[in-house]
């Protein structure tokens, strides 16, 4: 009925090599993400729609494997909220630290899975858009103006975020992230709103937190996220992405918890080493 | 990437670090500048040069007192970050030529040096003899105090003391009654 138990040293190299197969794994993924702007975006979007908690690489190994993936958790994990998960599902790789020391565990997607809970979509109702909006100026260093003239997004002269009064509140809520990390880096440095890889930087932001409330992205994100890997030196690009993360999370978090939102997971997962 | 974009894509990596714990400080609720520019001084606290008497007690640590002329102060600023020593000057507005400067006790060694470099003497250590225990309580019996703390004596009267005192008087009067016994006896023979 089991299998026959494996000597511990065999055991041992066969833990060592499905870890070096996964950083292996995380490491040719991060790199194909950062390519080009279309399969960045696709990416941050992936990553937030699953909640921001997943680390870059983990969830550039679930995006990998299920572009459309939404919701992720470990068996157990899936046991604990109230679904199973299928007979014979392959489960997606993930580098964990248990204790300190790296581990490959593995994740299921909602889609493998079977029961009568159904797992919460995080999205921002029409009515709440307003109160996300305050929250996240609560954020900004700045103030939000509506006005007709001038730049829209950060302006440096008028030391506020401008954006046209006829702006849908969508559109608005999905800018801000956005303008908020330019407005906050231009407090500290003066000027370097004006360098393409912050645009990019806060761009990346701004499309992660849509992914994670199911706003519509900015259109010109894309274009925006293109040959972002010239601005990141070769092997850094989980530290890049990481850094973004830590300011999604950041974000959104804010704006989970001052609109009540939840959404079921399990403990968000430690940050990957720098 | 030439070397110009390295160095403001090595600028914009700083600029966002701070960003992200700009934004976290945000989302805490700690928006001013005040709060932000003391989270950094957190992240990178004076540890040489003069700063406030207030920084230097909250380190807890144990601090010396010399005093200065008001002239020199000048010059023990200059030496003081040469070697390395945080200090705080305290000024009483009655004396104008002197201040008192204060410092950690740590940086005697390093104090002693700017001293001899402004052109001050050395002042001697002192050690203070050591003081002698206290004396004990002068008593008859040494068996009972010695070693003691006058305050550990019991105050209540001994009970064995008393028990012997008791049997001695016993014995004395049973020592009584049989020598009247033995007198009476010798009469009625």
């Amino acid at each position: 009925m089991y299998e026959q138990r494996l000597p511990i040293e065999e055991w041992k190299a066969k833990k060592q090599a499905e870890l070096k197969e996964t950083i292996a794994a995380q490491k040719s993924a991060l790199q194909e993400v950062v390519q080009d702007g279309q399969r960045l975006t696709d990416y941050l979007y992936g990553r937030g729609r699953l909640g921001s908690h997943i680390t870059s690489g983990n969830a550039a190994l679930v995006l990998q494997t299920l572009p459309q993936a939404w919701a992720v958790l470990t068996a157990k994990g899936w046991d604990q909220f109230g679904r199973r998960v299928n007979k014979g599902a392959k489960g997606i790789p993930q580098l964990v630290r248990v204790n300190g020391y790296y581990n490959v565990n593995s994740i299921f997607d909602v889609s493998m899975t079977y029961g009568n809970k159904p797992y919460p979509i995080l999205e921002i109702k029409p009515e709440l858009m307003d109160k996300a909006i305050k929250e996240l100026e609560r954020l900004s260093p700045v103030n939000i103006v509506y006005q007709n003239e001038g730049v829209v997004g950060y302006d440096a002269e008028q030391r506020a975020l401008v954006f046209p009064p006829a702006m849908l509140k969508q559109e608005v809520l999905a800018r801000l992230p956005a303008e908020i990390v330019i407005a906050t880096a231009e407090q500290c440095e003066p000027g370097i709103a004006q360098e393409p890889y912050m645009r990019k930087t806060a761009m990346a932001v701004s499309v992660e937190f849509c992914g994670r409330f199911a706003l519509p992205m900015p259109d010109t994100a894309a274009a925006v996220l293109d040959r972002m890997s010239d601005h990141i030196p070769p092997g850094e690009e989980r530290k890049a992405l990481e850094e973004i993360r830590e300011m999604a999370v950041t974000i959104g978090d804010t704006v989970e918890k001052a609109l009540g939102l939840q959404r079921g997971q399990s403990a968000p997962q430690r940050d990957e080493a720098r | 990437m030439n070397n110009g974009g390295e160095a403001a894509d090595q600028m914009v990596r700083e600029a966002l670090q701070v960003t992200e714990v700009a934004i976290k400080l945000s989302a805490l609720g700690i928006k001013n500048a005040l709060a932000l520019s003391l989270a950094y001084a957190k992240e990178n606290p004076k540890v040489k040069g003069k700063t406030s008497l207030d920084r230097l007690l909250r380190e807890g640590k144990e601090l010396k007192i010399i005093a200065l002329q008001s002239k020199d102060v000048g010059q023990f600023k200059e030496l003081a970050k040469q070697y390395g020593v945080l200090f705080a000057v305290v000024k009483d507005k009655a004396q104008n030529e002197k201040v008192d400067v204060m410092f950690k006790a740590e940086d005697v060694s390093k104090l002693n040096r700017i001293y001899e470099q402004l052109g001050y003497a050395i002042p001697k250590v002192t050690t203070a003899d050591r003081k002698k225990d206290p004396t004990r309580r002068q008593s008859d019996s040494s068996l009972l105090t010695r070693g003691k703390n006058p305050l550990d004596i019991d105050p209540r009267p001994s009970v064995r003391a008393t028990i012997m005192k008791l049997k001695n008087a016993a014995q004395k009067a049973a020592q009584a009654q049989e020598k009247v016994q033995n007198i009476t006896a010798k009469e009625e023979r």
